[in-house]
């Protein structure tokens, strides 16, 4: 072996050591206990295509893809609205710039648990901020996290408003990179201001849009900490994640088997999203 | 093989070796508990008539080498085939192995003694002994004829034990029982209240004694605390000079009378009179023998036959009727006291029964329960190998106290270095026993009395590491009694670590299993969690070490053992603590409504419309009668739905035998009365938790809570919070004796990654000791999980610490856990939706969702 090859070899062995112990090894030690019963202390068994056709006919199980969804359905759209508002206000002149933008992306570095514990506290039907608020104008209290209807929106907007300050960061980039001068062209034309967002910013913001959508939806799909804080899954299941029910299933059950396949299925239907996703999209920015 | 078989076990053995590897197998129990046999007792048992009635005796003596059943011979006057004296004694021998083990046959046995004791009565409290090969009462032998003596004094005590143990409801089961004892009771207090001891004799009195407190313990009354009051007061001045001077506080039934080790029960009557009555004048009494005359039988070596009143002693024969009272006195004034060398005194001089004596020989044979008659003289020839009915009996009485104290059963197996004393008037000042491993136990003279000196074994000193929960107060407490152990063990020291954060102690334990971390002791298995452990084989079986076996013995009984047996019948986790749950409530708002505690589902439904109010006047509720929290997560059932289900299901929880049970009755009328809380807006649909507890703030009236919340609420010190408990409301026409609490049961488990069972079972058993128990209580506001609590004197200054905890200690001997099922989250779980869909938003009919969650928990339990 050459010189060159082994100092080749020496150098990527730190990743790849990392790879296989952190990525190869789990990623394989999954695809294996999808066929074992395993509850963490006993001696695992072997179960077949069991957990798979229980996977297949489990209601809970399509009910947290179903909640994932629904969560996802109001989360992306009211995520890119409000990442690429605020970047949009925050590009312009503005005072205190540079503390609005640390602002917004102060509560992207706080815990998860941290922020489901206080919004917890600013939905609480009865001593909550927010419900404070609506008494205060004369409107009746919202059991926000108690009340089918209401719980998942409520997390969707926690969630929008933890994650926010990261996308912004994205659009933000995105508008440095648009041409003064495209902008400068359309306003002498005589553009409105919504039309050259509609046919100048909002086009060539595409591919962090993309990035966007897609980092939302992969997160999205990974919801747990929120309502495992502050639902626990109800109310009726409402907010039941595709992650809390393999949480629940690994550590609560100890059906590692039947996690395993959970945690599958999930990243299967993640890709497909996401392909899906990337293909929709990229018709669209073909057009 | 094929090539699917292969893969497989390739994947299989893959995972085992990644994540589940084998531990080395624990040590075998080393000693092994103390297993008492009864079977000689059995074999000395006759089935007789007598004034037409059949009865159990037992037969008077057993001769060697076959041991058959044998009256009493022509020397003796042929009193008869059988007596009371024996009888009654042997009936309490069976009632304890009842009480402990549950075995029905030991029931039967005692009843059918019992029936003999209440057919020798002669109608006015009176006795006869003895019963010829026909049946007939011999009232002519001096040691037979009607009276109020020995014999009356026994059958006293047997049949107060019967109370004790089966119950007033039990004792029918022999009729005419009740009223025997009732007058014998009566006779018996003409006797001490004409100053007279019961047959002239400190033993008779002091049996007699130990009846009227076993009665006064399941019928406590001013009346037999009064009789048992002057009773000991015959006892107390019968003790002879001090402790420097001949007979050494020896306790006899005249001034010029020997002392007798025969029968010398005065010591344990008076101790544990002074428990019975909190009268530590008593304690001081029982304590005069025992730290004098008996003292020096320590020093000496051995337990003489008699002391005279100048000293003089005499050392034969040595029989199983004078070394036991010996063993049961110290042992008694070790629980009074709470000092650990009595039991080591108890220990040490039970040791006679297992060859710790001058002919070295074991008169106590495990195996068949047979006793030796006696050592008639310092050499393996000179030992008396009959087995009649009083060495067996009294054998059996003294070592069934031993087996139920862990410190006394550690020194059955020493011996004494030195050659025993010839005297007792110049004893040395030291004696040193020897045990296994070498160690070695010198007592030794001081000012105080005997003291005890360890001296550590030659191998280096071990270190257990013991988890308890994380929480404050049991925290102090691990380290507290941790730091005490440590300073009188050197050789087995124990590092106290809190549990590891966590969202529960369940998935830290598992968390510890899986990465083989798990510490050697942790005090805060749940049951949920146990099943799990006992099926991957992490904790050791309790029940066979000799520590722990001896406490189990100690604090519980059979019934309370039934539910914690896993299906070999072994016990794998001390249950520790349990927090049997009660319905607490403010109570000035249910006052202020008009509103008693309810007791029924009606009542509480009634309850829920009374005591909901709109207190500001702005058309929304803001006080309600009680909270049921919203969120699914399984424990949370815990404190709504099935303390409500267990308090009607009849001592019925969720599963029995693989099959589920929870579809019935009292399910569905828990999870009505919640339905129709929510569904009238009594039960507010919201989660309080943030900001402080509903229940202390005034929010709600009521709560559904165990005895650990009284010291939060302690802690909060909530200006004009008065509030009070009752049991948890059962569906109406629930009867009494079918109400259970519901108790989240706390073990202590040591797991098979320890290296050092018995020294972990020892150290087991000393935090569950009656002393840690105490602390228990007064420190953690919460209750041992020990038999009688609520009415055992020794814990009512700790239960009176808090307030309300008294009343929650009734509930611990009626409690039921979680099921032992590896599947109980998942099954809590269903029940929580079901909860959720049928009684939060009436989404679903309450009987359905039952028989969904049913199903669904069926297959769940069929699929293992």
């Amino acid at each position: 072996m050459r010189a060159e090859q082994r100092s080749g070899w020496l150098l990527s062995a730190p990743y790849v050591t990392f790879l296989v112990i952190f990525a190869a090894y789990p990623i394989a030690f999954a695809l294996v206990l999808i066929f074992l019963r395993w509850d963490l202390v006993t001696d695992p068994s072997f179960a077949g295509a069991d957990n798979l056709r229980l996977l297949a006919h489990d209601g809970r199980f399509w009910r947290a893809v179903g909640n994932t969804f629904v969560f996802l359905g109001i989360h992306l759209p009211l995520q890119i609205v409000t990442a690429l508002a605020l970047a949009l206000a925050l590009n312009r002149p503005l005072a205190l710039r540079a503390f609005w933008r640390a602002a917004f992306f102060l509560p992207v570095v706080i815990s998860g648990a941290v922020v489901a514990i206080l919004w917890s506290a600013l939905y609480a039907t009865d001593v909550g901020l927010i419900n404070r608020l609506l008494v205060k104008v004369g409107l009746a209290p919202v059991a926000w996290l108690t009340n089918p209807l209401t719980a998942m929106p409520a997390i969707a907007a926690m969630v929008t408003w933890k994650n926010v300050g990261f996308y912004v960061i994205i659009y933000l980039a995105g508008l440095q990179y648009i041409p003064r001068s495209c902008l400068e062209a359309i306003e002498l034309e005589g553009a409105s201001p919504w039309q050259r967002f509609r046919h100048v910013t909002l086009p060539l913001l595409l591919p962090q849009t993309i990035l966007v959508v897609t980092l939302s939806t992969i997160n999205g799909f990974q919801l747990f900490i929120e309502p495992y804080v502050m639902t626990g899954g109800g109310p009726l299941r409402r907010t039941y994640s595709i992650v809390l029910y393999l949480y629940t299933n690994a550590f609560s059950y100890q059906k590692m088997g039947y996690a395993a396949t959970i945690g599958v299925a999930l990243a299967f239907i993640i890709g497909t999203v996401v392909f899906v996703q990337r293909r929709l999209i990229g018709k669209a920015e073909a057009l | 093989m094929n090539s699917r078989d292969a893969v497989r076990n390739f994947l299989l053995a893959t995972l085992i070796a990644a994540c589940a590897g084998s531990s080395e197998p624990v040590p075998p129990p080393d000693p092994s508990p103390l297993t008492l046999s009864l079977d000689h007792l059995r074999r000395l048992g006759l089935d007789a008539v007598v004034n037409g009635r059949p009865v159990r005796v037992v037969a008077l003596y057993a001769e060697a080498p076959d041991y058959r059943p044998t009256p009493s011979p022509e020397r003796d006057g042929s009193e008869g085939i059988a007596s009371l004296d024996d009888a009654a004694r042997a009936a309490i021998v069976y009632l304890r192995a009842f009480e402990m083990t549950g075995d029905p046959t030991a029931r039967d046995e005692a009843l059918g003694l019992l029936a003999f004791v209440t057919v020798m009565e002669q109608g006015d409290g009176e006795f006869i002994n003895f019963i010829d090969a026909r049946g007939r009462p011999n009232r002519i032998a001096p040691s037979s004829r009607k009276s109020m003596s020995y014999w009356a004094a026994r059958g006293i005590w047997a049949l107060g034990e019967a109370v004790r143990v089966l119950g007033t409801e039990g004792l029918k089961d022999v009729p005419g029982a009740r009223e025997v004892l009732d007058r014998a009771i009566a006779r018996m207090a003409r006797e001490v209240d004409g100053g007279r001891l019961i047959g002239g004799s400190a033993t008779a009195t002091s049996e007699a004694l130990l009846g009227i407190l076993a009665l006064h313990e399941a019928e406590p009354s001013a009346r037999l605390a009064s009789l048992a009051s002057r009773t000991a007061a015959l006892l107390v001045p019968l003790s002879r000079d001090g402790q420097d001077a001949p007979p050494w506080g020896a306790r006899t039934d005249s001034p010029d009378a020997i002392w007798h080790a025969w029968g010398a029960r005065s010591t344990a009557a008076l101790a544990r009179t002074s428990i019975a009555l909190n009268r530590p004048d008593l304690l001081e009494a029982a304590r005069r023998e025992a730290d004098g005359l008996w003292g020096r039988f320590l020093l000496a070596g051995q337990v003489p036959a008699a002391v005279s009143p100048n000293g003089s002693v005499r050392w034969f024969p040595q029989i199983a009727y004078g070394v036991g009272p010996v063993v049961e006195g110290y042992l008694e004034i070790a629980e009074a006291t709470g000092h650990h060398r009595y039991a080591v005194y108890a220990g040490v001089t039970a040791a006679w029964f297992f060859g710790a004596n001058p002919a070295r020989v074991a008169m106590y044979d495990r195996q068949t329960g047979r006793t030796f008659d006696g050592i008639d003289g310092p050499s393996p020839v000179q030992v008396n190998r009959n087995a009649g009915a009083e060495s067996t009996i009294e054998a059996l009485l003294a070592l069934q106290r031993v087996a139920g104290s862990p410190e006394a059963m550690e020194y059955l197996t020493y011996r004494t270095v030195d050659v025993p004393a010839a005297t007792l008037t110049t004893v040395p000042d030291r004696r040193t026993f020897e045990g296994a491993a070498q160690k070695r136990l010198t007592l030794r003279r001081e000012a105080e009395g005997i003291d005890v000196v360890e001296s550590p074994s030659a191998a280096a000193p071990i270190t257990l590491t013991y988890w308890p929960a994380a929480n404050p107060s049991e925290t102090w407490l691990a380290t507290r009694l941790a730091s005490q152990w440590n300073a009188d063990n050197p050789d087995v020291q124990v590092r106290v670590q809190p549990l590891p954060a966590g969202r529960s102690s369940e998935e830290v334990l598992l968390a510890a299993i899986v990465a083989k971390a798990t510490p050697d002791i942790s005090s805060n298995v749940s049951s949920a969690l146990l099943a799990r452990l006992v099926r991957a084989g992490s904790v050791v079986r309790l029940d066979d070490r000799s520590a722990t076996a001896a406490r189990l013995r100690e604090r519980t009984n059979a019934e309370m053992l039934a539910s914690l047996r896993l299906p070999d019948g072994g016990i794998y986790a001390f249950p520790w603590k349990t927090n049997p749950e009660m319905l607490m409530y403010n109570v000035d708002l249910l006052a202020s409504a008009g509103v008693d505690p309810p007791r029924t589902h009606s009542e509480l439904l009634d309850a829920f419309r009374r005591l909901a109010r709109d207190t500001d006047g702005d058309g929304r509720l803001d006080r309600w009668p009680i909270w049921a929290g919203l969120k699914t997560t399984w424990f949370e059932r815990f404190y709504d739905f099935y303390p409500l289900y267990l308090a009607s299901a009849g001592g019925r929880t969720l599963v029995a035998d693989g099959k589920v049970t929870f579809d019935n009755a009292a399910a569905i009328s828990a999870l009505e009365v919640l339905r129709q809380g929510f569904e009238t807006g009594s039960l507010p649909r919201v989660n309080f938790s943030i900001g402080r507890d509903p229940f202390v703030d005034g929010r709600v009236a009521m709560k559904i809570i165990g005895p650990w919340f009284v010291r939060e609420l302690n802690e909060l010190k909530v200006p004009g919070l008065r509030y009070d408990v009752a049991p948890v409301p059962a569906a109406d026409g629930t009867p009494l004796e079918d109400r259970y609490a519901f108790a989240d049961l706390r073990s202590i488990a040591i797991f098979s990654t320890t290296r050092h069972p018995d020294a972990a079972a020892r150290f087991v058993a000393y935090l569950t000791s009656p002393a840690a128990d105490q602390l228990l209580i007064e420190h953690a506001s919460q209750l041992p999980y020990r038999r009688n609590l609520a009415h055992d004197p020794r814990f009512a200054a700790a239960l009176a610490r808090w307030p309300t905890l008294a009343t929650y200690a009734t509930y611990v001997g009626r409690t039921r856990d979680l099921d032992l099922d590896p599947d109980v989250v998942e099954i809590f779980d269903l029940l929580s939706e079901a909860y959720e869909e049928a009684a939060v938003y009436g989404t679903r009919p309450v009987r359905e969702a039952l028989t969904r969650a049913a199903t669904e928990a069926q297959r769940i339990l069929d699929a293992r």
